[in-house]
């Protein structure tokens, strides 16, 4: 299944811009996290952590998802196939995982919302949940570097079943 | 015997990022049993997200 030029060029850009966009909420993510842990102002720290659940709501979850979708389309509908190089099947990996982990961070983004909201500031709880907030938010950020790197690199290296399907086609033609 | 050439090894970054990616998994196994652990001996569930009640937590803004 191959896309055409224009289709391809379509899925292309809603790789890049999803993927980009995805990296910086995580950036806009963590700098709110900062924000929530640094500073002594109290709205300000009420407004971070609500900020954060809204950002990770409505932008990153969705991007994350779109990101994963439009490169699952880009990859199946191109000759580079899903498995057939390392750095795509290397993009994958990483970008399931990503999502997975902001998945089940969900939950915490929205207690410390939570506690924003009912405006009840206990100092250790909320700096319990902006310290992990912080350290997730800051890891996603460098794992998904390594995609984009991968992206514009394509370093060489064929898997298992993308050699065989080289040999195959080589036989057939 | 059929001689491997050089496009069938496994590249080295590959291998670099899979040695990476077990450390990291190996780092957060541990700490994951160790926080289970720790909430086990403590009495507690070990849940890092308690339940949210306002009066037993600290002060209330105004």
């Amino acid at each position: 299944m191959t896309m055409t030029n224009g289709v391809r060029k379509f899925a292309l850009t809603a790789h890049v811009t999803s993927s980009v966009g995805l990296l910086g909420s995580i950036a806009a993510f963590l700098a709110l996290a900062v924000a929530g842990l640094t500073s002594q102002d109290v709205p300000t720290v009420c407004a971070a952590y609500l900020a954060m659940e809204l950002i990770a709501r409505f932008v990153i979850v969705p991007l994350a998802f779109a990101s994963l979708l439009t490169g699952l389309i880009q990859s199946l509908g191109t000759p580079w196939g899903l498995f057939r190089y390392y750095w795509v099947a290397v993009k994958l990996v990483l970008t399931v995982f990503a999502a997975s982990v902001l998945l089940a961070k969900m939950e915490l983004i929205g207690y410390a919302a939570r506690l924003a909201a009912e405006m009840t500031l206990s100092r250790s709880d909320l700096r319990a949940a902006g310290i992990q907030l912080a350290v997730h938010a800051a890891g996603g950020l460098l794992l998904l570097l390594v995609p984009a790197v991968l992206s514009v690199y394509k370093p060489p290296g064929l898997t298992r079943y993308g050699r065989r399907k080289l040999h195959e086609q080589e036989a057939l033609s | 015997m059929q001689e491997r050439g050089p496009t069938d090894r496994t590249p080295r970054w590959v291998r670099a990022i899979g040695i990476v990616a077990l450390a990291l998994l190996l780092f957060v196994g541990i700490h994951l049993i160790g926080r289970s652990l720790l909430g086990h001996a403590l009495g507690g569930p070990g849940n890092q997200v308690p339940p949210s009640n306002a009066t037993e937590r600290g002060m209330q803004q105004p």
